[in-house]
């Protein structure tokens, strides 16, 4: 029952882990992937006190941050 | 009579295809949900309203391949389909800077690109367009871009090899059909740019991790999950590394050609008169202007409002030109780089995905001004063979004949050996006789030039 267990867990894992994004037909590559988590880590503080900033700007001007494409 | 587009079989969600003439894209069943999501959530319009992707309109063609179809779409018309191996840095620039911008347009209505290929985007009316309405699939919560890798090889690879090697390099392009491998681009940059964070991270980190990881046999993407504020974070980050890269179009052969010619401003002037004159004599609605430099006469036709391809084979005019097109807004004229004694060729699978230059025409009308002694002198092709191009090449031919005394014939000859007994009116007129017609031949006054309007038989 035990290794049933085990065995179902570890086949849904790696389906978990092989199963594509819908309709990825390119190869993403397993380095460009790994990298974007990488590079995430390095701009994700920088990131994450820009929109603190901008809802402080925001609040105390009333005006969102002006990107054309936000509509 | 149909036929399925050679270039469009990478994607499983549809494909391109002709019916008597129409271009129709079969959207196929697996891809049903993410089109009425593009559609639904508004995408497609609000892209479309930016000019950023090809309108479509919706009918009811049959589709070609029934059994596994959703819908047919018929997407507008680009007029001439061009490679970003035959762009200038700020077109390829300004390509790259479009997909990041549909890519973030995308990403906030909960859609991503899965592709971000350079031969999707397309010059249409003066403007970079994504073509490819299938691009687009359902964002996941914590997904990292899928189209990263592509995006790095297609476009900030090339253009940083561009601005800080050599411009030439854009040729790569055409070698590496998927974009310029990473590692590539890594060895031949130099270290200096390791210290700009942009390329430091996008580029050469990006290129050690792909080396890193080149043996695993399993996704990374159960391990890199990426909040969406912080892939935002990253678009803006490829966007401003491709921003920050730089090219200053100075110092090659034809750079300041028109300032250093034996056409004064007024003959230059009587000369675009003339131009103009035959021009208006015939049914035109596309041009090819083969040795185009800046434009100067390609915007005689595309200032009449015919749809203009001005190639010429030097990045420092083509860039200029493209810079006064978007200066200018204008929409008819297309500048692109394009090296006439070796025209891109078919390239890609079964060497169909791309099309060489003459398969993308014939075009109806050619100009062909002061190029012809740098076709036949420089690079030796009789002037038979340069009249089956031309016939080939467009049903009109606008061509000026430069002789041997004039100053630019002169210089070619001054340091080799006159092999060219032929290279006369005479002979130049014979030659051309065997494809085309002389509908009219007029004598550019202040010059020993003949401008001729021609008309293949």
């Amino acid at each position: 029952m035990k290794i049933t267990t085990l065995t179902m867990t570890g086949l849904i894992m790696a389906m978990l882990l092989v199963s594509a994004p819908a309709q990825a037909y390119i190869d993403p590559g397993t380095g460009s992937f790994m990298i974007q988590g990488l590079i995430a880590g390095v701009i994700g503080a920088g990131v994450a006190i820009k929109l603190f900033w901008h809802k402080i700007k925001a609040a105390l001007t009333g005006k969102s941050a002006a990107d054309p494409d936000d509509d | 009579m149909t036929d399925i587009l050679s270039a469009s079989f990478r994607d499983p969600s549809g494909f391109l295809f002709h019916r008597d003439g129409v271009l129709l894209r079969q959207i196929n069943q697996v891809y049903a949900e993410d089109y009425a999501r593009l559609c639904d959530s508004g995408l497609a319009e609000r892209l479309v309203d930016k000019g950023l992707l090809i309108p479509h309109a919706e009918g009811d063609d049959e589709p070609l391949r029934p059994d596994i179809a959703h819908r047919v779409i018929r997407p507008e018309l680009v007029d001439f389909i061009s490679y970003p191996y035959e762009w200038s840095f700020s077109q390829l620039q300004d390509a790259a800077l479009a997909t990041l911008r549909i890519q973030k347009i995308a990403l906030k209505s909960g859609m991503t690109l899965k592709d971000a290929s350079a031969y999707n985007i397309q010059f249409h009316r003066g403007r970079p367009v994504l073509i490819d309405t299938l691009s687009f699939t359902t964002f996941e919560e914590g997904m990292p871009w899928v189209a990263y890798r592509q995006f790095c090889q297609h476009f900030l690879a090339p253009l940083a090899l561009m601005a800080y090697r050599d411009v030439r390099l854009g040729s790569l392009l055409r070698t590496h059909i998927d974009g310029v491998p990473l590692d590539l681009a890594a060895t031949l940059l130099p270290t200096r740019t390791k210290l700009k964070p942009g390329l430091a991270m996008h580029l050469h980190a990006h290129a050690a991790s792909q080396k890193k990881h080149q043996d695993r046999r399993k996704s990374a993407k159960a391990e890199t999950r990426i909040p969406k504020t912080t892939l935002l974070g990253i678009i803006d980050s490829l966007a401003g590394a491709v921003r920050g890269l730089r090219w200053n179009p100075v110092g090659t052969e034809w750079g300041a050609y028109y300032s250093d010619t034996n056409y004064s401003d007024e003959s230059l002037s009587r000369k675009r008169d003339l131009v103009a004159d035959l021009l208006g004599r015939i049914d035109a609605k596309s041009v090819w202007d083969l040795g185009a430099n800046n434009g100067f006469f390609s915007r005689v036709a595309s200032d009449r409002g015919l749809s203009t391809v001005a190639m010429d084979i030097d990045p420092v005019a083509v860039e200029h030109n493209w810079r006064e097109v978007k200066q200018k807004g204008e929409t008819a004229i297309l500048p692109i780089l394009m090296d006439l004694t070796n025209p891109s060729s078919d390239l890609g699978w079964d060497h169909a995905e791309r099309t060489s230059l003459q398969g993308r025409g014939p075009t109806d009308a050619v100009l062909a001004l002061a190029l012809i002694h740098h076709l036949a002198i420089s690079n030796n092709v009789p002037l038979s063979l340069l009249s089956r191009f031309f016939a080939r090449a467009g049903r009109w031919l606008i061509i000026e004949f430069v002789p041997k005394g004039d100053s630019q014939v002169d210089r070619l000859l001054a340091t080799r050996e006159d092999v060219f007994p032929e290279y006369h009116r005479e002979g130049f007129e014979a030659a051309f006789q065997q494809d085309f017609e002389v509908v009219q031949r007029q004598d550019i006054e202040g010059s020993q030039r003949t401008l001729y309007l021609m008309k293949r038989r």
